[in-house]
């Protein structure tokens, strides 16, 4: 624990400096996103390339968090709370930099779909993209400004996505039975609904992080809520 | 060895966390790969049950990563661990993180499976074994790698993720020409095409697993194309 007022004026210093990587983490990620399924929506392949080669940035900060992370720890041994907070950093950059290759993965699909010719289902993925997109940016918000309402909110929000995912997924495999000309579009398009569907699993992950940091409460997999307002040191 | 234990008390206690620490890696990761192989052998035999199986025990491996990151907790906490002993209660905390997806992708194999079983049966269902095979020859070597701190089966695992690679993008090029040719049967051949990229995620989080074991052995963070440590003398 920080003993003296210099020592805790350094913890927090390094402590704001490790958050504050997580939301630029959680903005380049958001940006790979918006670039690749703009890529994809506008033909625009250039934008999956952008997308794809500044993924680099975001693996950069994954690394650069674990290794502040692990000098924080060692530096001022927190306890609680302020480890809670290292920890969860940790974990919530893991999570960042996943969504951030789905982002890859899914710009990489729209350059061959920009190549071939253009199918009206593609514009389906505007919905589920906008659901992802903004579950990400939420999550990252709710898990960097402490925010328990809106990180509890996040499961709930999340079934909308996936309920979204299952009904395009559907919508797409009917197309595929109808029309044998479009295979390679087709199934290009099931694993971007996908990979967007992922992006949600990955950001209630932030949210349930960020829960973690705030109330000390495991709440994955089904673990128990806590009270609104409940915060522990 | 803690690099600081303020009494032989206290570093037995130590030593009685890590083999806790690791006892429940080990069954996190068994149950994980006991999992993945009943989703698999339900879907190639066709046995409900086995599916039914893995997808019920994955709640076992959700309990195991809560228990594991709290214990990890409570022992940066109670130790204050540093250099190679932090590295092994973090790399803990991570690994165990990587084996609740592959279970994660073991229940999502199962249920495709599931809807695969009520359908006419495919021969191409036979061809996910050999990739199967791979995805979970990996990731045993890299639960071994990590619980035993073997630095050489752990580089192997990192540079040699290739034929999983090649397999599985073989085995959709193959699925997606034959939907091509039978699209009426798309709805049976779309569940493959995901069973198939469950395997390769999960040779993917086996490949973290190992990084994980490296960062342990060396403080070496290889991660994303990072510098590898040379491989130990024989």
């Amino acid at each position: 624990m920080p003993e003296s007022r210099h020592i805790l004026g350094a913890f927090e210093g390094a402590i704001t400096a490790l958050m504050s990587d997580v939301r630029r983490m959680g903005t380049l990620a958001l940006q790979n996103l918006h670039n690749a399924a703009e890529g994809l929506l506008t033909r625009d392949s250039d934008l999956c390339n952008r997308a794809i080669a500044d993924d680099e940035e975001v693996d950069l900060l994954e690394k650069k968090i674990d290794r502040q992370g692990i000098q924080i720890i060692m530096r001022y041994s927190p306890v609680a709370r302020d480890l809670r907070r290292v920890i969860s950093s940790m974990k919530a950059s893991t999570a960042i930099e996943r969504i951030s290759d789905h982002a890859i993965s899914l710009a990489k699909r729209a350059r061959k779909l920009n190549e071939r010719t253009a199918i009206p289902e593609t514009d389906g993925i505007r919905e589920l993209f906008d659901l992802a997109a903004s579950e990400l940016e939420d999550s990252v918000a709710a898990f960097c400004d402490g925010n328990l309402e809106a990180a509890l909110r996040l499961q709930t929000r999340d079934a909308a996505l996936d309920n979204a995912h299952a009904a395009f997924t559907q919508r797409v495999i009917a197309r595929l039975e109808e029309d044998a000309t479009h295979v390679n579009d087709y199934v290009d398009l099931l694993f971007i609904t996908r990979f967007l569907e992922r992006i949600g699993d990955q950001s209630v992950n932030i949210a349930e992080d960020a829960v973690y940091l705030l109330t000390a409460m495991d709440i994955r997999h089904g673990g128990e809520l806590p009270e609104l307002g409940q915060r522990i040191a | 060895m803690p690099n600081t234990p303020p009494t032989r008390h206290i570093l037995g206690a130590y030593e009685d966390a890590i083999t806790r620490l690791n006892g429940q890696l080990l069954r996190m990761a068994s149950l994980a790969e006991q999992n993945l192989a009943n989703a698999l052998r339900g879907l190639l035999e066709r046995d409900e049950n086995l599916c039914n199986r893995a997808i019920a025990d994955d709640s076992d491996t959700d309990e195991l990563e809560k228990a594991i990151d709290q214990l990890g907790h409570e022992m940066i906490v109670r130790y204050s661990p540093v250099g190679r002993d932090l590295r092994r209660i973090i790399s803990s905390m991570k690994v165990c993180t990587a084996l609740e997806r592959v279970s994660d992708h073991a229940v999502s194999l199962a249920r495709r499976a599931r809807e695969l079983n009520q359908r006419p049966p495919l021969d191409e269902v036979a061809l996910l074994k050999p990739v199967y095979e791979l995805a979970a020859g990996q990731l045993k070597q890299s639960v071994d790698a990590f619980l035993r701190g073997d630095l050489a089966l752990a580089l192997h695992i990192v540079q040699n993720d290739d034929p999983l690679d090649i397999a599985h993008y073989e085995l959709i090029d193959r699925l997606t020409a034959r939907i091509g040719v039978d699209n009426a049967r798309a709805r049976d051949y779309v569940p493959l095409l995901f069973c198939t990229r469950m395997l390769e995620r999960i040779g993917d989080q086996a490949v973290n697993i190992a990084e994980d074991a490296i960062y342990q052995l060396t403080a070496q963070d290889v991660r994303h194309g990072g510098d590898l440590p040379p491989a130990p003398a024989e």
